[in-house]
């Protein structure tokens, strides 16, 4: 079918096949396939406007889709013993072929649940889609291999960031590589066709013009202990980071990005080896070394990322310290990841470094009675203030009087929170300790950004008058830990 | 039928009925807003300090592979 489609030679098309295969091993042996053709693809048929029918080589400019069901297929399925429910459950994404010889692989959708090993927490957004005429809803995280020509590794990252959040916010809107070439027309010093890749600059600005307050964290900034938590700490939030990775440190000249979206189960094991933070703030590590508090930090947990890789099927798992060993390659083995770009909402003024620090010197100074020696787990995360409240609305086990004072509790729309329990708790998702700010607060004095603050027998609020800290003696209780950024398949 | 949630005063005033009510504006309450004020200071300046290595620190190694 490649051979008549893409207008290759059969040798050819044997080798796109074995390229082919790697997709398709790493999903269960009971996944099926809806193959049609001609299939209309929005972001080739961009590049293939764009480009590649400006050359003279004759490019075709359909495409080939494959959509993946579980369990045997039956073509009456779909039309005579049509069940939409039935058919939907188990529909598990698509992926589009592309007549870009030889990274055909295009525009992707697939859910966690159609590969063999699917262990992890990811962020992942639902596409509509079609099989066979019939209307489905695609879920996973937006993947598609570079063409190499119009669109590389940066671009492509752009790219399905875009696809991600246009499909869960309305802010925003997908784009096609020809929106992206030409929203960098007038930084770019160079030709943009056929692509020469970006640098973490050029990223950054695209998807500041995309609507989004970008941010970008160096290793070089922060150290790599700090920088690793920032990582860690946006991804806990549910955000997607665009993560430029490279081999220069060890004199190679590899230079490449990829999307970090999710992270493996953190299991109680790797709870229990957790050692004490090491807290390079001297305020809080005195507090600590004071009071003998032993605290452990949730973004130091050794975990391993799901890595979103334009040359690899998507959902790679790599840890931080390697994050390109599934290359099996010797200078790729090398490569670390040297910055990252985080797309935030505009309004999210209070970045992860700041709210980290201040959530944990409020805990430690604020006035909660912490005995000497105890031990706290720390979790912080960003998240939006629906949600977050949705959460609570839900969570039986908090106490009722604190529920409804923290859901009447005005909140703008993004929300850093902090949840603190201990090892023993955290192992059964629990924590036991709360500080909420706002994330449009970047001026943290006088108690200007704290929402809440709880733990033990007594809880703080800013009064809305006044301004000072208001402490009331109700009990928080155990909670579950909030867990609504990331999704467990 | 309409549900009115008012649930944040409700709470308020019981506590106070209570005496579980206590506003931190006593001098031991100014000590700490005071600290955690220069704290918020130093972390300030300290991360406007990396914010501004970021210019120099960052690679603008082009990402093509």
């Amino acid at each position: 079918m490649i051979e008549d489609c893409f207008h290759v030679s059969s040798l050819i098309a044997v080798d796109l096949l074995l390229h082919l295969q790697d997709h398709i091993d790493r999903l269960r042996d009971d996944v099926n396939f809806v193959i049609e053709y001609p299939y209309v693809d929005r972001v080739y048929r961009d590049s293939y406007y764009g480009y590649f029918s400006t050359k003279m080589t004759v490019y075709p400019r359909d495409c080939i889709r494959l959509s993946l069901f579980e369990g045997i297929l039956d073509p009456d399925e779909f039309r005579e013993k049509l069940d939409r429910e039935v058919l939907q459950k188990r529909y598990l994404g698509f992926i589009v072929l592309r007549p870009t010889v030889p990274n055909i692989v295009g525009r992707s959708l697939i859910s966690p649940f159609a590969l063999k090993s699917h262990d992890f927490l990811c962020i992942s957004s639902t596409c509509p889609a079609t099989a066979a005429a019939v209307k489905v809803i695609a879920e996973g995280f937006p993947h598609s291999s570079q063409d190499g020509e119009t669109i590389s590794c940066a671009e492509t990252s752009i790219w399905s960031i875009m696809e991600y959040f246009s499909s869960k916010y309305f802010n925003y809107k997908p784009v096609l590589p020809s929106i992206i070439i030409e929203t960098l027309r007038d930084s770019s010093n160079q030709r943009q066709l056929p692509s020469g890749g970006l640098n973490i600059y050029d990223m950054a600005f695209a998807l500041k013009k995309f609507g989004f307050g970008t941010k970008i964290y160096a290793i070089a900034q922060f150290g790599e202990v700090v920088f690793k938590r920032l990582l860690s700490c946006y991804l806990e939030s549910g955000i997607p980071i665009l993560a430029a990775l490279d081999n220069r440190g060890t004199g190679g000249n590899i230079g490449h990005a990829v999307l970090i979206v999710g992270r493996n189960y953190v299991t109680a094991t790797q709870i229990d080896n957790l050692p004490v933070t090491i807290e390079e703030n001297l305020a809080i590590s005195n507090e600590l070394r004071y009071r003998n508090i032993q605290l452990f930090d949730n973004d130091d947990v050794n975990k391993e990322y799901v890595i979103i890789d334009d040359n690899f099927p998507p959902y790679q798992l790599a840890h931080l310290s390697s994050p390109a060993h599934y290359y099996n390659d010797i200078e790729w083995g090398k490569c670390k990841i040297t910055s990252f770009v985080s797309p935030l909402y505009p309004k999210v003024y209070l970045d992860a470094f700041e709210a980290k620090l201040h959530i944990k010197l409020l805990f430690l100074k604020v006035g909660f009675l912490i005995p000497n020696g105890t031990e706290l787990f720390i979790r912080v995360f960003l998240a939006s203030s629906r949600s977050y409240k949705d959460y609570l609305a839900k969570e039986a086990a908090l106490q009722n009087d604190i529920r409804d004072f923290i859901l009447d509790t005005p909140m703008p729309k993004f929300i850093w929170v902090g949840e603190y329990s201990n090892k023993s708790l955290m192992k059964q998702e629990k924590a036991n300790g709360l500080i909420i700010l706002g994330a449009t607060e970047p001026d943290l004095a006088n108690y200007k950004a704290l929402v809440f603050a709880g733990y033990g027998d007594r809880c703080y609020y800013p009064d809305a008058d006044t301004k000072e800290l208001v402490e009331i003696l109700l009990p928080l209780n155990e909670f579950s830990i909030y867990s609504s950024n990331l999704k467990h398949y | 039928m309409a549900v009115k949630f008012n649930r944040k005063a409700q709470v308020i005033d019981r506590v106070k009925d209570q005496g579980k009510f206590k506003n931190m504006n006593s001098g031991k309450a100014g000590e700490v807003r005071n600290a955690i004020n220069n704290h918020v200071i130093e972390t300030k300046r300290d991360f406007q300090h990396k914010e501004r290595m970021s210019g120099i620190t960052a690679s603008q190694l082009t990402l093509t592979a």
